[in-house]
């Protein structure tokens, strides 16, 4: 587990001994671009390094995201109690992702990585099922492929 | 800057109050506020009374004093005023060995 990962995992704990009845919510990389309320979040996926082909999210917009938290939000707080996973619908990897970006902003491609040239404590893989937002919230969130979509570009 | 986001979109009929640190907010009613001081943070709470506080905020840069202790004093403060809480955490809690994770599960230390 990463250090940020470690972190972010003792204030979960921090939060639920607190308040057991608060809303946990855990999501992935989020993205946005330019004209986005949150600006462009797009630099924040290109480190200068190369990007993991191996390693898997499920990126998520901001606006999106955003609005299932205000969904969220809305719910009677016994509703809204405990762990909640808002990613986005489809599975990438860090790799895809980056390539994504670079052709939404017609930069060139990013250059990829495996992880067993960069040993680390990145998780590989943190896929996360999402079985109660389905159920109990109304948003769903756009495939990212269509959020970063090149200007007329058409996506399936 | 999902917090940016987040206000940028909330339904007109909540009524925001919104903490900048670094950055300035540009939504609702803004309050300037560190949310490692735990006691800065206890006099805003107690004197916003919020219904639900909805923590977004983290610096990778220092673990204690950019994500836990922000946390820990938000929850406090909420436990106190009786608020709803709503904190944003990170598929990366879990170990990624053992994928896909449902919500219930135990995370993996």
């Amino acid at each position: 587990m990463s250090e940020y990962g470690r972190w972010k995992a003792r204030a979960e704990e921090a939060v639920r001994a607190a308040v057991p009845s608060a809303a946990i919510v855990r999501c992935s990389l989020v993205v946005s671009r330019a004209g986005d309320p949150a600006g462009d979040l797009l630099d924040r996926l290109l480190p200068g390094g190369g990007l993991f082909v191996d390693e898997v999210r499920q990126p998520i917009g901001a606006v999106d995201l955003a609005r299932s938290l205000w969904e969220l939000v809305s719910l009677e707080p016994e509703r809204r109690s405990g762990a909640w996973h808002l990613v986005g619908p489809e599975t990438l990897s860090r790799y895809a992702l980056g390539l994504l970006a670079t052709t939404c902003r017609g930069d060139p491609p990013p250059r990829s990585a495996r992880r067993d040239e960069h040993p680390g404590t990145r998780p590989r893989d943190v896929r996360l099922l999402t079985g109660r937002t389905d159920r109990d919230l109304s948003s769903r969130p756009q495939p990212v492929t269509s959020l970063l979509a090149p200007p007329g570009a058409t996506t399936g | 800057m999902l917090g940016r986001t987040l206000v940028a979109v909330a339904p007109s009929d909540v009524a925001l109050h919104v903490t900048e640190h670094r950055e300035p907010a540009d939504h609702g009613e803004r309050h300037r506020l560190d949310l490692a001081n735990g006691d800065a943070v206890a006099a805003l709470v107690d004197r916003v009374g919020p219904d639900v506080i909805v923590h977004t905020a983290y610096d990778k840069s220092d673990g204690h004093r950019g994500i836990l202790a922000p946390s820990e004093h938000l929850a406090e403060a909420a436990r106190r005023a009786g608020a709803g809480f709503v904190q944003l955490s990170t598929d990366v809690v879990f170990d990624g060995e053992h994928a896909p994770y449902a919500e219930p599960t135990s995370r993996v230390p």
